[in-house]
């Protein structure tokens, strides 16, 4: 074992042209400073580069077929029901770093990591992330950690500000960034002051605000944008920027504190940029005959109800503030919650009134993920494995056949086959397409179906779905690191850490001990049963406790 | 409500296949009233998951992520 302390540092959504935007202009010495002395380049990280699926496989050191969190929202095994990726189900999925380390009995703390909630009860210290924790959860382990961070920094609100979009006033603007720029510094410095009194060899914190900040702000820093509001430009284009300056006194603290063994890892998940299309991918399945609605009076009540109707009364239900709610209903109930279903046979078109007898592809989720119904993972699946692979290739030639009926451009692309991009851990639930749009596109999955509407307005500025999104930043000092434009794969993180701490390296991580970065002799191990012994271990100690 | 007249011609046909409606303003008016009172009842969302799946689709929705 060595005396080497760990820290993995998240920026979250930053894209390298934005950090090297940031350090011509000056505002992050430190991070360059780090560059000098170590490596640099970016990381490559999943299809579609969205959050959840990035950090798990950050975490797991696993493609999404390794852990299966293919996306925020996941398919059931075996139905077409959908569910939120969240920590437990990572945990079931899968082994993420801290759950090796607390095996070796090593300390890990960890801050605003998704799937963060429930947060892992492994050894050191677990802070759960702004998208699946909620305030009133108990969102830190150990539990007590909360009323510490409290009592010693500040009250750690997980979502203390309301997004930023164009429709909104400057007053808006303003009270958002003010918002989350405190957001972040009370991060700061709970993370801090965590590192100063806990004594973990592993930290992995993620700064989130980045990721927002690109969203809301992106068609104020392009002027190329639709929603382009060039009279802000001059008051706000630099925000981003200045919330990298604050991200890197952080470093910059945490290399002072830091000795000679020590390595700093920064990342981010995915890039970012500016989005000016959406194509809604199950309207336009609709609409080329891959998805097909039930039949009757009912559906078509509901097809002219929506289309139409609903968009006379979506001013009173966001009056009412019924709007998320109704959302919420249909994206979150089963198929067996009859209760529900009154409410969603009135006004919306969800995946409940899809006639699974008669529908090839369906999508669950936003990013481009298509499933294929297949008789061998669906209840009414009826591709077969003998029509699976023509049906499927026509659907892919449709897919990049697609172009934007104002602009003539195509929508999509690349589109991946589920095998060639994920592992085959969690097949069954695999997708079996993932398309990726070309850049300033958006791939939409509505909750609830306008089957006119294939095209339309992207509700955020900024996104992170194409292919170009794919590369993050990356920058490491201390541990031999060397090396410009280096290539870390996000599946890279862990077992590089886990070398790093003289730690053999699980053989079921997909991703590799970088030797060609840092100065490693890591070693290749199956001990995945000692961690699950582990864990059955502490559940029934916690038992036996009470 | 002010529905948008040429979708009154799609609902009118709709109500005349469906018992008990005049035509189709009523039935428009139904739709609507029922979705009301159907999204004012409390709902049993959280019972099923740990997970406040409220605040998930809000945090979501914010990232542009669902709509
Ligand atoms: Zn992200």
């Amino acid at each position: 074992m060595t005396d080497r302390t760990v820290y993995v540092i998240g920026i979250d959504g930053v894209p390298p042209r934005l950090l090297d935007e940031a350090r011509s202009g000056g505002f992050v010495e430190n991070i360059d400073h780090l560059k000098t002395i170590g490596a640099s380049g970016t990381t490559k990280t999943v299809v579609p580069p969205l959050s959840m699926a990035a950090w798990s496989s950050f975490a797991t050191g696993r493609d999404p077929g390794g852990h299966g969190i293919y996306n925020f929202m996941l398919r059931k095994e075996g139905s077409y029901d959908t569910k939120f990726a969240d920590g437990n189900i990572i945990h079931q999925n899968s082994i993420p770093i801290w759950d090796y380390l607390d095996e070796r009995g090593i300390k890990s703390g960890v801050m605003n990591l998704m799937p963060g909630y429930p947060p892992s009860e492994s050894d050191g210290f677990h802070i759960g992330d702004l998208v699946t924790s909620s305030q009133s959860s108990e969102f830190m382990y150990p539990p007590e950690l909360k009323d510490t961070v409290e009592q010693n920094v500040a009250n750690y609100e997980l979502y203390p500000y309301s997004p930023y979009t164009p429709d909104k006033s400057e007053k808006d603007l303003q009270n958002y960034l003010s918002d989350l720029f405190k957001m972040e510094r009370i991060r700061m410095g709970t993370g801090k002051y965590l590192i100063n009194e806990k004594d973990c060899d592993f930290y992995t914190y993620v700064f989130s605000g980045s990721d927002s900040i690109l969203h809301c702000l992106a068609h104020i820093r392009d002027e190329d944008h639709p929603h382009h509001e060039p009279e802000l430009v001059d008051k706000y284009g630099k925000k981003p920027l200045e919330l990298l300056e604050m991200y890197d006194e952080f470093i910059g603290w945490l290399f002072e504190q830091s000795n000679e063994e020590d390595v700093i890892m920064i990342l981010s998940d995915h890039g970012h940029s500016s989005v000016y299309h959406q194509i809604n991918l199950n309207s336009w399945l609709y609409n080329n005959g891959y998805l097909e609605l039930k039949p009757g009076i009912e559906t078509s009540l509901k097809v002219v109800g929506y289309n139409y109707v609903y968009d006379a009364f979506e001013s009173v239900l966001h009056k009412l503030g019924l709007f998320s709610k109704l959302k919420n209903l249909v994206a979150t109930s089963d198929s067996e919650g009859e209760s529900k279903k009154s409410l969603k046979d009135l006004v919306t078109i969800s995946r409940f009134d899809y006639d699974w007898d008669e529908t090839t592809a369906y999508t669950i989720a936003s990013g481009g993920q298509i499933y294929l119904n297949t008789q061998k993972n669906h209840p009414l699946g009826w591709i077969t494995e003998e029509n699976y692979d023509s049906i499927r290739e026509s659907l892919r030639e449709e897919l990049l056949s697609i172009r934007h009926p104002d602009t003539g451009e195509f929508v999509i692309d690349s589109v991946y086959y589920g095998e060639e991009i994920y592992g085959s851990e969690h097949s069954e639930t695999r997708p079996d397409l993932a398309a990726l749009p070309s850049n300033n596109y958006q791939i939409q999955y509505p909750q609830t179906m306008k089957t006119n509407e294939i095209f339309s307005t992207p509700p955020k500025p900024g996104n992170h779905t194409s292919e170009e999104d794919r590369n993050g930043i990356f920058v490491a000092a201390g541990g031999g690191s060397d090396g410009a434009d280096v290539e870390m794969n996000i599946e890279d993180f862990a077992p590089t850490s886990l070398a790093l701490l003289d730690i053999p390296v699980p053989s079921s991580m997909t991703g590799n001990a970088r030797e060609d970065i840092f100065n490693l002799d890591a070693e290749s191990k199956s001990y995945d049963g000692r961690v699950i012994a582990k864990r059955a271990v502490r559940k029934v100690s916690k038992k036996l406790r009470k | 409500m002010q529905a948008k007249e040429e979708y009154l011609e799609e609902y009118d046909r709709l109500a005349d296949n469906l018992s008990g409606f005049k035509n189709g303003s009523e039935l428009m008016d139904y739709v609507l009233e029922k979705t009301l009172v159907e999204l004012n009842k409390e709902t049993d969302i959280s019972e099923k998951s740990s997970l406040n799946e409220e605040s998930v689709q809000e945090r979501l929705q914010d990232l542009g992520y669902m709509e």
